[in-house]
């Protein structure tokens, strides 16, 4: 070593040390893991300005130097991090893996929220990876939401921190795939990804309307789920516009990107026919708490219908709307598949389905029945709000499939929903004067005029020459039975749809 | 700020980080410290442009003004250094380099270390990272006249210590 000293013997020699000095450079794959994070940082800074110091505290913690560890508490002390952090830093790894499942109040939650999805951030760079990581946080919120509902653990301050949180990561999935879009007009990614959100949106509005029907509600899941609602209507009209500009490149003549969407395709039609099995594995459990609702088959054989028209597609090489009409198919068999398996970990039942023969509910479930009229009012919303979602399913359809369409089967197809419509609207009036029976009526019709709108617009075995229902052959009869209950009897053309 | 802003700021990152590595290997104690200190920089200079809706019109002077500062905060925080930390501190020399190289730089970087931080950064700034004073005045904030007779005092302290460490290896007549 003093030979070494001795080599600078003089300041001039220090002078020229600059030549060797450049030899000391990053360690190449140092700075390629930097580049990456650097690039990730930028592509979420938008909406996270001034968070720079925030984010390189939790990148510091996750550097893996356990030697500077000492440094890294004083640090986190000095400096204002969530104490999240430091719970985490405490307990080590078995924290993170222990607060996965916690829910808004526990303890740990804090270390679920702020380090383990944070750090997942950090390693979602691309739009898609950071949009597809937001989507999923979206829905966790909503889980956690149902699940303390379900508890009756869902106050009015938890709510807003819910509700807080999903803004959050709505808006962050919804700047993604502004970003997305601004690359590249049919992007097959923004599609999946709109409709993998849709479809989570829907299917959680779904259970919350739900569960505050069968668990009572002072107004917060209500609350949240109108959120939901409204945010998925916006998702929606992305969602249409993002299918839109697909579907149409199979005819703007510009074949450049014809592979990537014939791939595009084959995958989309993967993820349908896995999905479609999926749901239907649910039917075949007979040991399942909850039996699949007809909902859930209904979806199922939607989807089914519309794998198939994605192959017909397929074979006329439209490969844009082949893909469109695989990622609808699976969207509604993901909805179905959302809502049997969150109705099953939350142990709530469709109110539309009749219990098992043989199963006696037990007491502990039975709502709380305020009043015949409270209970009329209920099912008319619902039914309003299903034939509402279905007239927007079918629109959906129908935008995709208005290309291949002859012109006459889309103006049935297209009378037949503002049938629909009207009878929608009607049923909403009747709602407001709490004439809850006609409501009732007015919306099954509703939904009914929609489906039937649909199965023209698949092309199915029917006779688009005899419409489904009309008006007079609806009747109401309401009675009070010798208990004392009111009956509301819905009698339609096939006699069926009696309902208490 | 647009993708082409975007593409710009990476190809910064592509040209720099290695110099501005560099430049926090010869002023903080920690080769580690040094990697996270550029990317620190990095996100805080992006940061910035994002308020300003620009790039800097001269990036890399403003890199290292960025850089400096977080090097000043870093001192301020920690004010002393134990004796281990330096030893544990290696760095990842370039598969060319000659071991001769090496041990020259690990030299000139303990003799670095050992000098007080405000007269370390001018060396550093003038002799490792080749700036002019004009440059160095950029990024401390200080007059060019200022910064030359800094540089002046600052190679007067670091001869001081270079033969102080060989008085010291002398006398201790091992290694």
């Amino acid at each position: 070593m003093k030979r070494e000293w001795e080599r600078i013997k003089t300041m001039e020699h220090f002078e020229h040390i600059k030549e060797s000095a450049k030899r000391v450079r990053m360690n190449p794959e140092r700075k390629r893991e930097i580049r990456g994070r650097l690039l990730s940082f930028m592509e979420k800074s938008p909406v996270m300005a001034g968070e720079a110091t925030r984010l390189m505290n939790t990148a510091r913690f996750w550097s893996n130097r356990p030697e500077h560890i000492g440094m890294l508490i004083k640090r986190l002390i000095l400096s204002p991090m969530p104490i999240a952090l430091i719970i985490a830093l405490l307990l080590g790894g078995g924290a993170a893996a222990a607060a996965e499942n916690t829910l808004p109040g526990d303890v740990l939650y804090p270390v679920k929220v702020e380090v383990n999805e944070r750090v997942r951030g950090w390693v979602a760079v691309s739009d898609d990876a950071e949009a597809r990581l937001q989507v999923d946080l979206a829905a966790r919120r909503l889980e956690e939401a149902e699940k303390l509902a379900k508890d009756g653990r869902l106050d009015a301050d938890v709510r807003a921190k819910i509700e807080a949180n999903f803004d959050d990561h709505a808006a962050r999935v919804a700047s993604r795939i502004e970003a997305m879009q601004s690359k590249s007009d049919g992007d097959t990614n923004a599609v999946e990804l709109t409709s993998r959100f849709e479809a989570s949106l829907r299917a959680h509005e779904e259970i919350l309307k739900r569960l505050a029907e069968e668990k009572g509600d002072d107004g917060s899941v209500a609350s949240i789920a109108a959120r939901v609602a409204s945010v998925s209507d916006t998702v929606d009209a992305v969602r249409t516009e993002a299918e839109t500009g697909v579907a149409s490149s199979d005819d703007d003549g510009d074949d450049t990107n014809k592979v990537d969407r014939k791939t595009a395709a084959e995958r989309a039609q993967k993820r349908a026919e896995q999905k479609i099995k999926d749901v239907k594995a649910f039917f075949e459990k007979p040991s399942a708490a909850v039996a699949p609702d007809a909902e859930a088959r209904e979806k199922i054989a939607l989807a089914e219908k519309l794998l198939e028209s994605g192959k017909e597609y397929m074979k006329l090489g439209a490969y844009g709307k082949a893909f469109v009409t695989f990622q609808e198919s699976w969207n509604v068999a993901q909805k179905a598949w959302i809502v049997l398996n969150g109705s099953i970990q939350i142990g709530i039942t469709d109110p539309a389905t009749p219990p098992q023969p043989g199963v006696v509910p037990s007491p502990g479930v039975v709502p709380p029945s305020p009043s015949v009229e409270g209970e009329a009012a209920l099912e008319a919303e619902k039914r309003i709000s299903q034939a509402a979602s279905k007239i927007s399913e079918v629109r959906r359809f129908l935008s995709i499939r208005m290309g291949v369409m002859t012109e006459e089967t889309a103006k049935k197809v297209e009378a037949q929903l503002v049938a629909a419509e009207k009878a929608l609207g009607e049923a909403k009036n009747y709602f407001s004067v709490r004439a809850y029976a006609k409501a009732i009526v007015m919306a099954r019709e509703s939904k009914e005029l929609a489906e039937f709108a649909l199965k023209i617009a698949v092309g199915g075995s029917v006779d688009p020459s005899v419409p489904p229902t009309s008006g007079g052959a609806t009747q109401i009869i309401q009675k009070v039975t010798p208990s004392g209950e009111v009956e509301i009897e819905i009698e339609d053309r096939d006699g069926s749809g009696k309902f208490r | 700020m647009n993708e082409s802003q975007k593409c710009e700021f990476i190809e910064l990152y592509d040209a720099h980080a290695d110099a501005l590595y560099r430049h926090a290997y010869f002023r903080v104690h920690e080769a580690g410290r040094a990697e996270e200190l550029v990317q620190e920089t990095f996100m805080k200079a992006w940061e910035h442009c994002l308020r300003e809706k620009e790039l800097p019109e001269n990036p890399k002077a403003f890199l290292y003004r960025v850089l400096h500062n977080r090097i000043i905060d870093d001192y301020r925080k920690k004010k002393t250094v134990s004796l281990e930390e330096l030893q544990e501190s290696g760095f990842e020399p370039a598969a060319e380099s000659v071991e001769i190289d090496v041990v020259e730089i690990a030299v000139v970087r303990e003799l670095l270390l050992d000098l007080h931080p405000k007269h370390r950064d001018i060396v550093v700034m003038r002799f490792i990272d080749g700036m002019t004073p004009s440059e160095i005045a950029g990024i401390t904030g200080e007059r060019e006249n200022t910064v030359s007779v800094r540089v002046h005092r600052a190679l007067g302290k670091l001869k001081e210590a270079h033969e102080k460490r060989m008085g010291k290896n002398k006398d201790n007549g091992t290694l």
